[in-house]
């Protein structure tokens, strides 16, 4: 039985706790949900909804990046804290380089978390175990995508900018407005608040791959489902690298902000930070496998059928 | 009651970078109990939120050799409390003036206090330091110097913990445990500590839905003859392991506050002693942290010169 046991358990092992750890944290969110684990054989994914229901974080990391992974059978999956997930592998990536294993499921349905280190003066050994709960697998907002669909890439960086600056003035507002137009191509994000109103062009020669349906798009979303979506993901500290974000909008105004975290440095990783590189280039020529996707869908407001202003 | 006598550079180095910063993680103030052979620093309960922490040194680790006058009616003992930021600015700026001479002594300064300048004598610990370029007194502000009857308290508190059944030395782990505790604090405020007689520690962290434990193994046993009564574990797992050691009696186990442990740890990496043995008391009562030191000049290679020792209260939910 034992036997069995151990033939159809997740074995993941990670050499790189810092990448994946950098990677978790770019959905993290002060949400009371779960977040549901999908394990299958091509890899390891988190998702997580909004108490909203109108912004779903997911990030994917392929079977690929970790060093061994092991998924037999159907694919597995689990509701799980995810702040404690965080919390946890924060401990783990605070070691001197040994390898987390991951186990799922321990003796009562937990994920397990193990890291065996030989340096130092003594063998140590490091263990955790995450209760879990059952969870479906998880409804995908992009099932109901509905093309056309508009879309444009940009360096992140002025995304971030942009939603940072229109903090203030959408703080009481309905929240931010997104509007793109298709002759002459612009992308523009404005809010109209009690304490005033901003509308903030992004620069077109910055635009890339821009695709605008000729009637424009003009829907209005949280400004913290954009923050969180366009936002989240920690600048790289070396100046070289940015953050390049592809924002795809479809006719409903589904917002689906996809950025690809280049996770090289899996191979094996000192104690010192792992390097990230953001792109949102297609995994086929960022490398093939070498990256993770994390992915936001933000869902617009109700109210936006009434056009706010022109 | 005198009180006077010329602090050394080494001395002065031993308590602004090692000492003081290590008991500032627990406390604002301490006491401070000078005697004939040598000086306590102490932090008890009134002084922490319940850690108790001795720093006992030699004349001859801090003062100058002939240097010391000390008389008191007392069997010449002295004893006050002062906060340890000052002590510490006051160490600094005597430090960076680069001087020759530092000489200390307890002086009763007439100071003016209230709106009517009313003056009053008030206790104080006068540094002076003589530079070549600059003299400079410093006052620092102290408590009235114990009665009798509190010096005998604080003399007994400076023997704080009877020595525990037996020791695991952490130094070499430090970091490393220090990383673990720091990060464990979102998990829970407290953990349990195991050690065994076969020179393990384990760290249990209980959080509810969440448990974080870590086991290290192969550690120095203190005394020496401890480890070979233990009979060796032979299971295979971290968890196993502990579960074999406690089936066979040689585990002690308690519960603490996390904070305690980690400020413990930190004052390993601020003062840097040649051993951190760490024991669990006879009766599960504390945790004691006593840090020995390196002397490479003297026979046994230790500096008895210096102790350094940390009693840390356990938690009745262990």
């Amino acid at each position: 039985m034992a036997l069995g046991a151990r033939d159809t358990q997740v074995c993941i092992t990670c050499s790189n706790v810092k990448s994946f750890l950098a990677v978790l944290q770019t959905i993290k969110s002060t949400s009371k949900q779960p977040c549901t684990l999908i394990i299958g054989h091509e890899g390891f994914s988190a998702r997580l909804e909004d108490d909203s229901r109108s912004l779903f974080s997911s990030v994917f990391v392929a079977a690929q990046l970790f060093a061994d992974f092991k998924c037999p059978g159907a694919k597995r999956t689990l509701g799980i804290p995810l702040n404690q997930l965080i919390d946890i592998l924060n401990v783990f990536s605070a070691g001197f380089g040994g390898d987390l294993n991951l186990k799922y499921p321990g003796p009562s349905n937990e994920l397990l978390c193990e890291m065996v280190e030989e340096s130092g003066a003594a063998n140590a050994c490091t263990y955790a175990s995450i209760s879990t709960s059952d969870a479906p697998y998880p409804a995908d907002p992009l099932d109901h995508w509905s093309p056309p669909v508009s879309h444009f890439i940009i360096n992140g960086a002025f995304l971030k900018e942009a939603i940072e600056d229109l903090e203030w003035s959408a703080s009481g507002s309905r929240g931010v407005e997104l509007q793109m137009s298709a002759q002459p191509p612009s992308v523009s994000l404005c809010s109209y608040g009690s304490a005033g109103d901003l509308l903030i062009d992004l620069p077109s020669a910055e635009l890339q791959g821009f695709s605008c349906q000729p009637e424009g798009i003009h829907f209005t979303y949280k400004h913290k489902h954009l923050r969180a979506a366009f936002t989240s993901l920690s600048v790289p500290k070396d100046a070289s690298a940015s953050i390049s974000t592809k924002v795809t909008i479809d006719s409903q105004g589904m917002v689906k902000a996809v950025h690809l975290v280049n996770m090289a440095s899996a191979a094996k990783s000192s104690a010192m930070s792992a390097p990230i590189s953001y792109s949102a280039l297609p995994s086929s020529q960022a490398g093939g496998v070498r990256s993770s996707v994390i992915q936001f869908v933000v869902i617009p407001e109700e109210e936006l059928d009434a056009p706010i202003s022109e | 009651m005198k009180f006077k006598a010329d602090i050394t550079d080494h001395g002065l180095r031993l308590l602004e970078k090692g000492i003081l910063p290590t008991l500032e993680k627990f406390g604002k103030t301490c006491q401070l109990l000078l005697g004939p052979v040598d000086i306590h620093l102490l932090q008890t309960a009134v002084n922490t939120d319940g850690a108790h922490t001795v720093v006992r040194l030699a004349h001859e680790a801090i003062f100058e050799a002939n240097s010391l006058r000390l008389e008191s009616k007392h069997h010449n003992l002295i004893a006050f409390t002062l906060e340890l930021a000052l002590l510490s600015r006051v160490l600094r700026a005597a430090g960076a003036n680069d001087a020759d001479l530092l000489e200390v002594k307890l002086a009763l300064r007439n100071v003016s206090s209230g709106p009517n300048g009313v003056t009053q004598a008030r206790p104080f610990l006068t540094f002076t330091s003589q530079g070549a370029n600059m003299n400079m007194v410093q006052d620092l502000p102290i408590t009235k110097p114990f009665i009798a009857e509190e010096i005998d308290k604080l003399s007994r508190e400076k023997d704080l913990a009877q020595l525990c059944p037996y020791y695991i030395n952490l130094q070499g782990e430090v970091s490393r445990l220090q990383g673990l505790v720091d990060k464990s604090k979102g998990i829970s405020s407290t953990m349990t500590l195991v050690t065994t007689k076969g020179g393990a520690i384990h760290i249990h962290v209980d959080g509810g839905s969440v448990q974080l434990a870590c086991e290290m193994h192969g550690l120095q046993v203190f005394p020496a003859g401890v480890s070979e009564t233990a009979t060796p574990i032979t299971a295979t797992s971290a968890e196993a392991r502990l579960k074999e050691a406690i089936e066979k009696g040689q585990t002690a186990s308690v519960c603490l506050l996390a904070r305690h442990f980690g400020k413990s740890l930190q004052g390993g990496q601020l003062t840097q002693p040649a051993q951190l043995l760490c024991g669990i008391g006879e009766n599960l009562g504390y945790v004691h942290l006593l840090f020995i030191f390196r002397d490479p000049l003297s026979e046994g290679g230790y500096d008895d010169n210096m102790g350094l020792s940390f009693k840390l209260p356990v938690r009745d939910d262990s």
